[in-house]
């Protein structure tokens, strides 16, 4: 630990070794301060500690490597040609590169968590003192149930968060150094790794959301945590407007401080996209709205309607200094992590940063310190604003969009640069015919990344072009999100953990992750729309979070206001940005020490054993994008909860799939008996890539079902999978035998049609498991 | 050249690139001698070419080469009707037992010889072919979609939607001559 809380210097002191002077005693604190519960096996575990539990998961999950690049450029003996079987001078095969580059992103992943956690908890030091209390809200014992179920340490205050970050920084230190040229070697090795990783990330995130929960005042555990706004339409553009973009809080929250303290709430818009928007709202609801997800970033500028730009870290798009510029607005960069090359202003007063702003000597300035960055958007938001009317009111004409498309040359780089392979240029063609229905039908499918105006030989605006067509729309998206809420509460565990377990609330489905989606944001929402209606627990966060908010019922209402926000069956559950996926995988880890009383502290192997044998909980990351995305996942697979991609995140370039037609794959400990047994194949997969909607629904309520269902759960489940199933495909899922192991496993509706088809595949009885994959945990042997 | 180049621009392929299947008859030819096929299909066969869905040329196909098929797709119902052999079975697994020297398919006879791909998101086949080319190296890999994939064994050039029609007809006429 690199700070000593005792610190004692004594000028003179007389002693039996004699007289001493000019002693300095320093003390490292304490770290493992006694709590109720004892110390597991397993505090802060290094990379080896959790290794067996990883093989045992790996031998059941395997990879399977799709390279996206066959090539390994990542040290002079390169480029190494790794494909059909060859090796690399280092001597490293394909898969050893493949799960390597998985690690590098999965350490990226953390540290951009670790990185800011660690910038989030020094500023709330400095603001609210070390000794700020951990608070998760009434209801809520288990503050922390990730940092304790990994370090062994109960957090009780902010200082207690510095020691864990410690902690994750290590560990993040050692696994970016494996992938040095010369290091690991095996692929399951490296995937080994990469689930550290992710339980890492877990950590860091989980301190980096209930820092600013407890410090900041963000809804404690609040199941009726207030609606806020989201979209374009809910914004008054006769006002100044303030855009933050990124995922650090402090800043945007120094803004709507500024108003407050100012008097001036209410007469400037604060306008947020991706998680900075979620936590500002969580904030202060009142003060700020949500316009959408990442992929809303440059629709939005675009729009001329923002007078400043204000970006702190993560997903932040890199040029956004360029686009703010083109529409006047002043841009202000807040983390040293995303400095965008500017003169750093941050001991400058604030006068004269107003001014030059105001005045354009500057466009864009670099200010580390929130609360200056709030008084200088305040101020340049209001000066900039009158000047700038002309930009805001500015809306492409139809004539305008028409002339642009008959600038075209047929090239075809449009459509060959998209990443959802989007016919641009007959749209665009159609559209110097006069229609722009074909240009405003790609609204939903485009994901705003300007590839295809970067290939452009005639420099077009494709992706405005695009957003204008679709005019109407955009302005016209006005909904309400349910503001992050944070943890699920302890009492509420209670209360649902039991049907949870045996199953009889058929699954936790979190849609979690951003906003590349390779056919819209509807899959998502109908997605999660179905499985609210069938009384799963449906949870979200991040960017997914806002997307499944941006659809409506025939009523006009979106899901926030359809279904509840508590923890229970047919709730539909935002917890937050991306640091507060934990809540999502920390509420199974309560399943498994406040339901099953399983301890919990430094218990990491047999806690993730309980949750991938009984807790009926899957990931979907739909729209997945990010190194963090990827860590994030990997963190959920070591708890045994698996996830679902959409098509584009196979380019993750590595699955670990279960496979079902090997039924020596399956086997599990009875833990009553220490016999071998048939456990099926739940889950069947940890890590999935869907190719289609209709896939992924089969798929998630396939992936609920656990060994350790009751014959009451298990037949809830079967209802769910076999009726998606044959809703898009017409019969029975062929593999329903794998499922049922008693004839009390068959849901009651469907009995004669199973029992005929159970009889064809010569199914027999088998007996119910208290599975478990740990030998340590029988509980008597044969 | 922008005929053999990958479809999506920057999937810059390794060492190794496709060779292009030029005519339906050589394709045809080259298809019946593959031994077992498996097809692994994806949900854009729904699309509809001027006569008929691309998801009937998977079928006829399948039927000619009596190809097993892999899908998760709504086309799964259709081929079923056909009573062609199918299991809903996602790309992904179904490329991933494909590695398995030891599966034995779909109808537990034997192993694979060759893969077709149809109708999945480009990037995806794209995975998928690169996944089989380095990890199921004796089994020949083609691609009937209209864009060019290099890491399939054998593949189409990028086509006009009309070229591709054509090539398809041509294609099931000679396979089923
Ligand atoms: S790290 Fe290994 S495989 Fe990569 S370029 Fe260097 S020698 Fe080649
Ligand atoms: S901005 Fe939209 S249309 Fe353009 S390449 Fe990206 S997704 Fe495709
Ligand atoms: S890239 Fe530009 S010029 Fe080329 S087809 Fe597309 S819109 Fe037309």
């Amino acid at each position: 630990m690199s700070r000593k809380d005792l610190y004692v210097r004594v000028k003179e002191a007389a002693t039996r070794l004699g007289v001493l002077k000019d002693v300095e005693i320093a003390v490292d604190r304490i770290l493992y301060e006694e709590y109720e519960e004892p110390m597991g096996p397993t505090p802060m575990p290094s990379i080896k500690d959790l290794r067996s539990w990883d093989l045992t998961l790996l031998k059941r999950y395997k990879p399977f490597y799709m390279p996206f690049c066959e090539l390994c450029c990542l040290c002079t003996f390169g480029k190494c040609d790794l494909s059909m079987g060859k090796r690399g001078a280092c001597g490293l095969d394909m898969a050893g590169q493949q799960s390597r580059i998985v690690l590098l992103a999965c350490c990226i992943g953390a540290a951009t968590h670790a990185g800011h956690a660690k910038h989030l908890v020094e500023y709330l030091i400095e603001r609210y003192g070390r000794d700020c209390p951990i608070d998760m809200g009434e209801g809520v014992g288990v503050e922390a149930p990730i940092t304790r179920l990994v370090t062994g340490i109960r957090p009780r205050t902010l200082r207690d968060l510095e020691d864990v970050l410690e902690y994750v920084s290590n560990q993040i230190v050692h696994l970016l150094s494996c992938t040095h040229t010369g290091q690991e070697g095996s692929a399951l090795d490296f995937e080994s790794k990469v689930l550290h990783a992710g339980m890492v990330d877990h950590v860091a995130m989980e301190v980096a959301d209930i820092a600013q929960i407890s410090a900041m005042g963000f809804p404690k555990s609040d199941p009726d945590a207030p609606l806020v706004d989201l979209g374009l339409g809910t914004i008054d553009k006769s006002k100044p407007v303030i855009m933050v973009v990124g995922h650090n809080v402090p800043s945007a929250a120094c803004i709507v401080d500024y108003l407050v303290e100012n008097g001036l709430l209410g007469q400037v818009e604060v306008t947020g996209l991706c998680c900075t928007a979620h936590d500002v709202t969580r904030y202060n609801p009142k003060a700020a709205k949500i316009v959408g997800p990442i992929s809303w970033q440059i629709r939005y500028i675009r729009t001329g309607i923002p007078d400043v730009v204000v970006v702190d870290e993560q997903c932040v798009r890199t040029n956004l200094i360029e686009e703010a510029e083109k529409i006047g607005a002043a841009f202000i960069a807040t983390s040293e992590k995303n400095c965008q090359g500017l003169r750093d202003r941050t001991d400058d007063p604030v006068d004269d940063i107003v001014r030059d702003l105001i005045e354009g000597v500057e466009k864009a300035v670099l200010i580390f310190e929130p609360e200056k960055v709030g008084e200088v958007a305040v101020r340049v938001a209001m000066a900039l604003a009158p000047k700038r009317r002309s930009y805001k009111e500015s809306k492409a004409s139809r004539e305008r969009i028409i002339e642009y498309a008959k600038q075209c040359r047929r090239c075809m780089n449009c459509v060959r640069a998209c990443p959802n392979n989007l016919p641009v240029m007959d749209a665009v063609n159609a559209a110097a015919k006069g229609d722009l229905k074909p240009l405003a039908e790609l609204y939903e499918h485009c994901i705003g990344c300007l590839r295809c105006e970067s290939a452009c030989i005639a420099d077009l605006p494709i992706h405005s072009l695009i957003v204008w067509a679709a005019d109407e729309r955009f302005r016209d998206e006005a909904f309400k999100v349910r503001s992050g809420r944070g943890a699920i509460k302890d009492t509420e565990i209670r209360a649902v953990g039991g049907p949870i377990v045996f199953g009889e609330i058929p699954g936790v489905v979190a849609f979690v992750g951003c906003a590349n989606y390779a056919y819209g944001g509807r899959d998502i929402y109908e997605m999660a729309e179905e499985f609210a209606k069938r009384r799963y627990i449906v949870v979200a966060s991040g960017c997914a979070a806002m997307t499944i908010g941006m659809y409506r019922d025939e009523e006009g209402k979106t899901l926030y206001e359809r279904f509840p926000g508590a923890f229970d069956a047919g709730a539909v559950i935002n917890v937050g940005s991306c640091v507060s996926n934990p809540h999502i995988s920390g509420a199974a880890v309560k399943i498994a020490n406040i339901f099953a009383r399983r301890p919990l502290r430094a218990n990491y192997e047999e806690i993730a054993d309980y949750v991938l044998n009984r807790v009926g909980a899957v990931g979907v990351a739909w729209g997945a994008m990010s190194q963090k995305a990827a860590s994030i996942a990997s963190g959920f697979w070591r708890l045994g909860v698996p996830v679902i991609v959409g098509p584009h995140g196979s380019k993750y370039r590595r699955a670990l799939l279960g496979r079902k037609d090997r039924e020596e794959d399956w086997y599990v400990y009875d833990a009553r008996t220490g016999k071998r047994v048939y456990g099926g194949p739940a889950p069947e997969h940890l890590f999935y890539m869907a190719e289609n909607k209709e896939e992924a629904m089969v798929m998630i309520a396939k992936l609920c079902m656990r060994p350790s269902d009751t014959t009451k759960g298990r037949a809830i489940k079967l209802s769910h999978y076999i009726d998606l199933y044959r809703r898009y495909y017409g019969e029975l899922p062929d593999d329903i035998h794998l499922f049922v192991r008693t004839l009390a496993d068959i849901p009651i509706t469907m009995k004669e049609e199973i029992l005929a088809y159970l009889k064809e595949k010569g199914w027999k009885e088998r007996p119910i498991p208290d599975p478990t994959l740990l030998p340590r945990l029988i509980r008597r042997r044969v | 050249m922008w005929r053999t180049e990958p479809w999506l621009k920057a999937e810059v392929p390794g060492t190794k690139k496709a060779r292009v299947l030029e005519k339906p008859g050589l394709a045809a030819s080259m298809l019946r001698r593959a031994g077992r096929v498996l097809m692994i299909v994806g949900h854009r066969v729904s699309e509809a070419l001027s006569s008929r869905p691309v998801s009937d040329y998977v079928a006829d196909i399948a039927e000619a080469l009596n190809a097993h098929i892999a899908t998760t797709s709504l086309a799964y119902r259709s081929f079923r009707e056909r009573g062609l052999t199918v299991a809903w079975l996602s790309p992904i697994e179904a490329a991933h037992r494909v590695t398995d020297p030891d599966w034995m398919g779909l109808d537990g006879k034997g192993c694979y010889k060759a893969v077709v791909v149809m109708g999945l998101p480009y990037y995806m086949s794209w995975l998928i072919f690169s996944g089989l080319k380095n990890f199921a190296m004796n089994v020949r890999t083609v691609s009937l979609d209209r864009f060019y994939q290099p890491h399939a064994s054998w593949s189409l050039r990028n086509l006009t939607t009309e070229e591709w029609e054509k090539f398809l007809d041509e294609l099931v006429e000679k396979l089923k001559a």
